[in-house]
């Protein structure tokens, strides 16, 4: 299909297409007007000569007077608009854009450089208005990094004036080879002040034999390649030291011309210093990646050992552990190690372990062998631990005879637990601190020893050494065996608690079993009781009827005449009974006395029974009795029916002293650690040579009584661990003091043990 | 002159046993079923000795030495048991023997004529 597009066309055309349309248009429509006036014109004159037809030759005489006046105006009625219009369009469509183009370019000019004309269609204009826009965009970006280049050159400058902490001093010289520049570093290099420098030739400053070279030759160089070279040139400085340095030159070129040189020199006096340094710093760099290498791999060997350690709870096999990893060359590699733990009760270290050769031929088998089989060291720290009771005989004899007081003067060994500090020790002979016999019992004078603390808690010391190799103990050997110090007592503390758990766990089981067993036992004791009981009773019911049964035997023999044949059965039956009564008795009056029933109790409340039961006696005679109680006495362990016993035989006594009438006092008190009781009478008192013997049995002044009153009260008194005075004046009267300890609950319960 | 026992027992065939007894020893013997009994007859006096059983139903032989002894401080008394657990209760010390009941009264008849003379 056919289509125009005029947006394709360019301006030119779109203008001569469109002034060529409006005459076509134009031109058209005056030929129609004239056409159509000559025929208005033609009918009129025909109406008039009233002859008129149509005649050809009329027809043809008004055509030819057309062609020549008609044809000039029908051109005019068509160029006229459209010139008209085409220049209408011409201002529309060119100019106002033409005016937009100027002012933006004007905003350029002065400046504003982020403008954009915009463009509309595809004309020569729009053409015009891109290649523009393009030129703002460069102008712009130029403009960026011009404004960057001096920016960058700013901040060189500034860093170029201002720097003289660097090693390299800059000058720089014009094509004349006078200074025109030099920074901070080349003034504090040279000595001078910029202002002496600038202006005059750099040749000023060097010394002869670089002075007299050539300066141009610095300035010649081919460009731009080859504009750089290293020179070794001699300042001088303002204090006239020669200032021997190494120069890098670089030509400097102003639009193609030679406007100079840059020198950048380095002073040279300090190279031999700085050439040391690096070798030094090149060296200790080497050493600390090789004692990196050191440490981890030594470290590797302290993780295996803490591994090792955590297999197990056994206080034994983690010693082993520890020294073998002290000893193994795979591990720490010393020649031997001994381990000590602290004893508190007897507050001093003790050897408990060691591992290592007994002498150089042993180390040389031990450690060859060891070799030619190369065990890891998992492999050596497992054999170890399991080889429970083959220890090395000679170490371990040295380290049962070692022992260190904690106090009060430790040595170094205690010393380095007390104060949780390594000691590695060169010269042992010469040191105070270290105890000759301990010395001579270790065979040499070099080595380490590191505390066991755990959570702060001291637990004893590792001592290591080289006596066989002689290798001397490198701080890192040091650091290494108190890292492995560190690891191994918490490896230690866990195993104590891990014993005295296991300890307590026993007792546990221990005393449960017991418990089984009593609880058993118990258990037997109350079916064996109840028995007894019912046995018990059994036998006292049966006592009555055997008595009665065996008497009347008895005396029926008694009454029969000797002679009666039945006698000899009466005989049997009485021989039977008492065999029956035997019986009896062995099993009840041969049966344990009760022993004292001892409760604590309140003395004041005994003496206040005693006296209710002892009322009968008191109303009989003529006594007044007073009792005399001290409140808030303390209560005591006593067995109160023996002690009341006591008492009353006491007050009985008195009472008895003073047939005629009296005063008797009863009293309680505490004394101290003991409670007593005073029985004071105003009888006729006791002689002298009487009281001695007053205690003993039997012994009586009375009528009455079978003497055991006094006795009686003074053994119960000593079985409570007491004692009984008595102080008499005849005549006046006596006083009987029970005197009982207040602390007497052991002696009791020991008493009753022994019983 | 004649002494007067009074036994106490509450087994009659006991006291039978012991009246016939101490009857052929040559005492004149009172009989008590009973501690209140007991107490009784000894107000009237007459009574030299008292052999006392401790086990009895009505008032036992313990509170009954009490009041015996109450009444009269002098007049001795045995006490007579088949248990010997009471030697230990010092209530019975008030007594002036303690013996533990035997079908061979020989023992019972010797500490009786002891106290008694």
């Amino acid at each position: 299909m056919l289509r125009l597009r005029f947006g394709h066309l360019g301006f030119k055309a779109k203008c001569l297409l469109a002034i060529f349309a409006v005459f076509i248009l134009c031109s058209s429509a005056s030929a129609f007007a004239l056409h159509a006036y000559r025929q208005r014109k033609l009918r009129v004159s025909h109406a008039s000569s009233t002859i008129t037809t149509s005649h050809p030759d009329v027809t043809l005489a008004a055509s030819s007077s057309f062609r020549l006046l008609d044809l000039g105006f029908i051109l005019a009625g068509g160029l006229i608009p459209a010139i008209g219009i085409a220049l209408l369009v011409l201002d529309k469509s060119v100019a106002s854009r033409l005016r937009n183009i100027v002012q933006v370019t004007d905003e350029v000019r002065f400046g504003v450089l982020d403008r954009k004309i915009e463009v509309s269609g595809r004309d020569e204009i729009s053409r015009l208005v891109q290649s523009l826009n393009r030129a703002f965009a460069d102008l712009r970006s130029g403009q960026e990094k011009v404004l960057g280049k001096i920016n960058a050159l700013r901040q060189y400058n500034d860093l170029f004036i201002r720097e003289k902490h660097g090693n390299d001093g800059v000058i720089v010289v014009d094509r004349e080879g006078n200074v025109t520049n030099a920074s901070g570093k080349s003034l504090a290099l040279l000595g001078y002040t910029r202002k002496e420098l600038l202006g005059r030739p750099l040749s000023d400053f060097l010394a002869p034999e670089s002075k007299n070279r050539d300066m141009g030759e610095f300035f010649d160089l081919p460009r731009p390649s080859y504009n750089r070279r290293k020179e070794e040139l001699v300042f001088v400085d303002k204090a006239g030291t020669l200032v021997p340095t190494k120069v890098t030159i670089t030509n400097l070129f102003r639009q193609g011309d030679s406007a100079g040189a840059l020198f950048v020199f380095a002073d040279l006096r300090n190279r031999d210093e700085l050439v040391e340094d690096l070798k030094s710093i090149q060296n200790r760099l080497r050493q600390s990646s090789i004692e990196l290498g050191m440490k981890l791999w030594e470290l590797s060997a302290v993780k295996e050992v803490v591994h090792t350690l955590q297999t197990t709870m056994s206080l034994d096999e983690v010693l082993r552990i520890i020294l073998t990893g002290v000893t193994a060359e795979q591990g720490l590699g010393f020649n031997r190690a001994f381990l000590l733990l602290l004893d508190e009760k007897d507050n001093s270290l003790r050897g408990k372990l060691a591992v290592g050769p007994g002498d150089p031929q042993e180390a040389a088998q031990i450690w060859n062998g060891l070799r030619d089989q190369s065990y890891s060291l998992k492999e050596l720290l497992k054999m170890h631990r399991d080889a429970l009771g083959q220890l090395d005989p000679k170490v371990n004899e040295i380290v049962k005879r070692m022992r260190f007081d904690l106090a009060p003067n430790p040595g170094i060994i205690a010393r380095s637990m007390l104060e949780g500090e390594n000691f590695n020790i060169t010269n042992a002979g010469q040191n105070p601190l270290v105890d000759h016999e301990f010395l001579e019992m270790l065979g040499t004078d070099a080595f380490v020893v590191v505390p066991l603390i755990a959570r702060g808690k001291p637990l004893g010391a590792v001592i290591a050494d080289n006596c066989f190799t002689r290798r001397p103990i490198e701080e890192a050997d040091v650091d290494l065996l108190e890292t492995l110090a560190n690891h191994a007592s918490f490896a230690i503390e866990r195993a104590h608690l891990y014993g005295q758990l296991m300890k307590k766990v026993r007792e546990l089981e221990q005393a449960y079993q017991n418990l089984q067993e009593s609880q058993d036992q118990l258990l037997r004791a109350e079916r064996l009781s109840a028995v007894g009981k019912m046995a018990t009773r059994l036998a006292h019911e049966i006592r009555n009827p055997i008595v009665s049964f065996g008497g009347f035997v008895r005396l029926m023999s008694k009454r029969l005449p000797k002679e009666d044949p039945n006698q000899e059965y009466l005989n049997i039956i009485t021989e039977e009974v008492t065999r029956l009564e035997k019986l009896l008795t062995q099993v009840l009056d041969f049966a344990r006395p009760a022993g004292p029933s001892f409760e604590l109790v309140d003395l004041n409340e005994v003496v206040q029974q005693v006296m209710v039961m002892m009322q009968p006696e008191v109303d009989e005679g003529k006594v007044a009795v007073h009792v005399e109680l001290q409140p808030d006495l303390p209560q005591i362990r006593l067995d109160p029916l023996q002690i009341g016993q006591a008492m009353m035989n006491m007050i009985r006594n008195g009472l008895e002293a003073m047939p005629s009438g009296g005063d008797l006092c009863v009293r309680t008190y505490r004394r101290e650690d003991h409670v007593q009781v005073e029985i004071e009478d105003t009888g006729v008192g006791i002689p002298q040579e009487n009281l001695e013997e007053l205690f003993s049995e039997f012994f009586t002044t009375k009528s009455a009584g079978v003497g055991l009153g006094l006795a009686v009260a003074y053994q119960t008194v000593r079985n409570h661990r007491g004692a009984v005075h008595v102080s008499s004046r005849v005549g006046k009267g006596s006083t009987f003091t029970i005197d009982l300890p207040l602390t007497m609950e052991d002696g009791i319960n020991q008493s009753l043990e022994q019983g | 002159m004649v002494s007067t026992i009074l036994v106490v027992d509450d087994e009659v065939n006991i006291c039978k046993l012991y009246e016939r007894e101490l009857e052929d020893a040559g005492y004149k013997v009172v009989l008590a079923n009973d501690g209140r009994k007991a107490v009784e007859l000894v107000k009237n006096n007459g009574i030299d000795l008292v052999v006392l059983d401790i086990r009895m139903d009505k008032q036992d032989g313990i509170e009954t030495l009490r009041q015996l002894v109450k009444q009269k401080r002098d007049l001795p008394v045995i006490l007579n048991s088949a248990y010997s657990s009471y030697r230990m209760d010092f209530n019975t010390w008030w007594a002036d023997a303690y013996l533990i009941k035997s079908s061979n009264l020989e023992e019972l008849k010797g500490k009786i004529q002891e106290l008694l003379t």
